[in-house]
């Protein structure tokens, strides 16, 4: 596998309901190629985000296991998710994935820029900073670096949230239900820049999705439940 | 519709269990400091009644003149008659005397209204005889209706009166009149007139000592004008160990006022985090046609019920804690303090108070509309208030108005942790450096209406816990300091005969460096007793009470409380039996509950005192043998060491103020249980941040980074109001309270310790709080 390369084998997830399992995958197998844009689709309760929580390591699987090759000082190699201890897990997710949701995604209390530097300065990477600052500006945020999230549009949360995701270069992104929350032009613009921008710097990309548009513009479709 | 919606709300709380237990928590620890001050006071009290000299039983004024005599009092008595002495319901003539043999007499009016406590004694078999006496003190000596031989003259006896154990009583013979000018001799003046008057305030004052024991004792005494030449003084000045022991409660009823106050604040923090959390719901409630009055209803009747448990439990543990402070004080209780009807009242008022006025409160601002606060207009209020403590300050002389002042200071700071937390979000929006600091520092300060109370609610527990430090910290320099002044000699010996004799053999043994005499009598000075102490005050003697030079026979020394009530200064001049003497110096007369003189055994001559000295101060090389050889000359005497002297004084001080420090101390658990719940919710309220840094991959460091900051800018927000609080609180119980309730004046000293054992709790509080996590906090995910 190559850095960003996915592989989940055999993995099997139940949530306790009430004293009852309630099982969401099921000995499920996924392959997804470096630099591959799937789309995850599926009813509500179908796993979607569990899938994406899965890859990220925030939840863990009951069975199974969930490789995902990433690219670090040392070269290229497997990381299996599903053995990893809470702060090698918290580790991974900080140098590795890029995380974008339908709500909350911005931290309140930090300006357009520090929520977008905040990545950044968890890995150390303070280089990508003009990258990051470019992108801001491309994305139409120049003039809202010092706006707190309260005062954006839900759309420009959004765009912070991509930017957010992509400043330390991620080997993987993902995104779940992204534009479950915006009017359809917003869902446009937030859309071509997902894929626009995991195209252009050849990063993975997992996105949850309900809408049949965004699905079609990925390279692998993924239907559950 | 409000039982459901109380259910509702009950079922909510229920599912927040650890707010829960806080409030339960707050509420019991609360009601527990009210019910336990007030057991331990009404307890206090029933103790010194039972002291109350029988002939001032229900006396509330005390009237004297120059040369008092019985046409003065049958002019009063012709006035009561006549209605003219408005308010005054009684009154009786006292005339005082010793007899040579040292047998005390008491003589007032039986018939005309003298007897009221006295009656109690005579027993119910024997008609009441104005040539008999009632009798307290002679141990045994006197046996109902068998005569009693005193000074050569034979006494019938009517009844006997419980002598006190905890008061050095004399045998007394409680007389009418008549037998009392026949036995102290017909020159024997009138030394007062007792009054009992009743009065809107006395009712007052009655009314507040059943709510709160000791209360009475920060009202001004009522003013009783009885027209020229008279003096009517409160009757506290003939009880002045009573008037002393009530001011320690009435301070000690205000401290245990505190927790209820910060329970207050807790339940008032904990009902926003619950309704905010409840917001939408109600919201749509409100929408399909719930009305708002029905949902308030549902959510008080559920915190009534859950503060009407807390209450009980209160209740229980405020009779716990009566018992163990009474054990710890050594006052007489019964085995187990009765929980009578006023208490439970009391306890459930307090309850009841808590739950409403915190929810009540709560839900007002909750639902009232939101309009930017107006820093410039709470800084202007801020000083305002300020200014009229200032004010309220300087107009009143009881004890009452320091503590409505020292309440409207606390409200003010309490209510300042709101301005000061948004004060403190526009610097921290500007903040540079660490993002994560600069997230929980703007985390701190943003959510203000989460934290405002609980940070208030710390800031008022740490600052009267600074404020009393300090206060006892300064006491307790100026008592040591004055025990090293005072207590020169090595051993002190007391006795109840003359120990003059002794002089010439204790000045002869060897290492016997100074022999001391002293000798004590009782007088009255504008009609209010006072102890007048002399001995050969030469100038180390006269150094002992700060005065450099020996006392000349016209000079006197007079305690600060002497001075206060006897409305004199330094260099004034009181006439005592006639006789003026200059006031040439004053000492702080701490522990000491009556007025005190002091003067040379030449100025004692002059006033004509009989000289009996009943003490001595020996300094000696060797104290012990000396002690050992005084003892076996003259058992019966009290001879007691220096070092024991002083060790039993500091003790019996640590002890004083163990109440203190426990009413203190149970503040500041409720603060801290308050700050533990309002960080808890506001973490809980944060929880989509909180996961979403989690996302980021922030590492169990950093996340406790962000806590520890938190926590610390809470803290300091709560110690930027608690140390300006708690130096004002000092500074207004050592030069306000201390002069008002026990008339001594403590100097404040800013001793570094008084502020290391609040500050300490505060910040383990704080940090605690800030980091530990709340039980049962639920991960969501986000989406």
């Amino acid at each position: 596998m190559s850095a960003g390369a996915v592989r989940l084998l055999g993995v099997d997830k139940a949530y306790d309901d009430g004293g009852r399992k309630h099982p969401v995958l099921a000995g499920f197998e996924l392959a997804v190629p470096a630099g591959e844009r799937v789309a995850v689709c599926g009813p509500s309760g179908s796993g979607k985000s569990t899938l994406l929580n899965l890859v990220a390591g925030i939840v863990r699987a009951d069975a199974g296991s969930v490789r995902v090759c990433v690219r670090d000082d040392n070269g290229e190699r497997d990381t299996d998710v599903h053995t990893l201890t809470q702060a090698a897990a918290a580790r991974f997710r900080r140098r590795h994935i890029g995380y974008v949701f339908q709500f909350f995604n911005l931290v309140p209390t930090l300006t357009v820029e520090e929520n977008v530097l905040l990545p950044l300065k968890l890995n150390g990477r303070m280089d990508l900073w003009p990258q990051s600052l470019d992108r801001l500006r491309t994305l139409k945020l120049g003039e809202r670096l010092r706006a707190f999230p309260d005062t954006l549009s839900g759309g420009e949360r959004q765009r912070v949230a991509i930017a957010r995701a992509l400043a330390h270069e991620p080997d993987v992104l993902l995104a779940d239900e992204p534009t479950g929350n915006l009017d359809a032009a917003n869902s446009a613009l937030v859309a071509d820049l997902l894929f626009g921008e995991a195209e252009r710097l050849g990063k993975t990309l997992l996105i949850a999705t309900h809408s049949g548009s965004i699905a079609e513009r990925a390279s692998q479709r993924i239907d559950l439940g | 519709m409000t039982r459901l919606l109380t259910r509702s709300f009950l079922r909510f709380i229920l599912r927040a269990p650890f707010s829960s237990v806080s409030v339960f928590l707050g509420v019991l620890l609360g009601v527990a400091s009210v019910t336990g001050v007030h057991l331990l006071g009404a307890q206090v009290n029933a103790s010194l009644d039972g002291l109350r000299p029988p002939h001032l039983e229900r006396v509330t004024h005390v009237a004297t003149r120059q040369d008092l005599d019985v046409h003065h009092y049958a002019e009063l008595a012709r006035r009561l008659q006549e209605g003219s002495l408005a308010g005054v319901v009684r009154l009786a003539p006292l005339m005082e005397g010793t007899l040579a043999d040292g047998t005390r007499v008491v003589a007032t009016d039986w018939l005309g209204g003298g007897a009221v406590g006295i009656a109690a004694g005579v027993r119910a078999d024997v008609e009441v005889d104005l040539q008999a006496a009632v009798v307290r003190g002679f141990d045994g000596r006197a046996e109902v209706c068998e005569p009693l031989q005193v000074s050569g003259r034979t006494i019938p006896v009517i009844g006997t009166l419980p002598a006190s154990e905890l008061t050095d009583d004399a045998p007394t013979l409680f007389v009418d009149l008549g037998l009392g000018t026949s036995l102290l001799g017909v020159d024997q003046p009138l030394q007062a007139v007792l009054l009992e008057a009743r009065s809107p305030t006395q009712q007052l004052a009655d009314g507040l000592e059943l709510l709160m024991p000791g209360m009475s004792a920060g009202l001004s005494p009522p003013a009783l004008p009885l027209g020229d030449g008279w003096q009517v003084h409160d009757v506290q000045t003939e009880l002045a160990g009573f008037g002393l022991a009530r001011a320690v409660l009435f301070n000690v009823g205000a401290l245990g006022s505190l927790s209820l106050l910060v329970a207050v604040l807790l339940m008032y923090q904990t009902c926003v985090i619950w309704l905010r959390r409840q917001r939408d719901i109600l919201a749509r409630l409100m929408d399909i046609g719930v009305p708002r009055a029905a949902l308030a209803a549902g959510f008080l009747c559920a915190l009534l019920l859950l503060g009407g448990l807390a209450t009980a439990a209160g209740l229980l543990a405020g009779q716990g804690l009566a018992q163990a402070l009474l054990a710890q004080l050594a006052v007489p209780t019964a085995s187990a303090l009765a929980l009578t009807a006023t208490v439970v009242i009391k306890a459930l008022a307090s309850g009841v108070l808590v739950c409403l006025f915190g929810g009540v409160v709560a839900w007002y601002f909750e639902w009232r509309p939101r309009h930017r606060r107006v820093r410039g207009a709470a800084w202007f209020t801020a000083l305002a208030i300020a200014a009229a403590s200032g004010w309220l300050l300087s107009r009143t002389d009881g004890l009452i108005g320091v503590f409505a002042v020292i309440l409207l200071v606390a409200g003010l700071v309490c209510w300042m942790s709101l301005p000061l937390l948004d004060t403190g979000r526009r610097f921290t929006e500007r903040l540079r450096g660490s993002l994560l600091v600069r997230l929980a520092l703007r985390e701190a300060t943003w959510y203000s209406g989460d934290l405002a109370l609980a940070v208030a609610a710390l800031a008022l527990a740490l600052g009267v816990s600074i404020g009393v430090g300090l206060m006892v910290d300064s006491f307790r320099r100026e008592f040591v300091a004055m025990l090293d002044t005072r207590l020169q000699a090595d051993l002190y010996v007391t006795a109840d005969t003359s120990v003059a004799d002794a002089a010439d053999w204790l000045a002869g043994q060897p290492g016997v460096r100074r022999v001391a005499l002293y000798g004590d009598a009782e007088v009255r000075v504008e009609g209010q007793p006072v102890s007048v102490g002399y001995g050969a005050f030469d100038a180390a003697e006269a150094r002992r009470y700060g005065y450099p030079r020996a006392l000349a026979a016209n000079e006197v020394l007079a305690s600060e409380r002497a001075l206060q009530a006897l409305q004199r200064s330094v260099g004034d001049v009181a006439t005592v039996g006639g006789v003026p003497l200059t006031i040439v110096g004053s000492f702080p007369g701490f522990g000491d509950a009556g007025l005190r003189l002091l003067l040379s055994v030449d100025g004692a001559a002059r006033l004509g005192f009989a000289i009996d000295y009943r003490r001595i101060g020996i300094a000696a090389d060797d104290p012990s043998s000396l002690a050992s050889a005084l003892a076996a000359r003259h058992p019966t005497w009290t001879i007691t060491n220096q070092q024991i002297m002083r060790g039993t004084a500091i003790r019996v001080f640590d002890q004083t103020f163990l109440i203190t420090e426990a009413l203190t101390a149970l503040a500041m658990i409720v603060a801290a249980v308050a700050l533990f719940n309002a960080l808890g919710g506001m973490r809980l309220n944060q929880q989509a941040t909180s996961e979403l840094l989690d996302v980021l991959g922030l590492n169990r460091v950093e996340r406790l980074t962000i806590d520890f900051t938190r926590a610390t800018t809470v803290g300091t927000v709560a110690l930027l109001l608690a140390l300006p609080l708690g130096l004002w609180l000092g500074w207004v119980l050592c030069s306000e309270v201390n002069p008002r309730a026990f008339g001594w004046r403590i100097d404040l000293t800013l001793a570094p310790a008084a502020f290391v054992t609040p500050l300490v709790s505060g910040a383990v509080a704080v940090l605690l709080a800030g980091v530990l996590g709340v039980p049962g906090e639920r991960r969501g995910r986000l989406a």
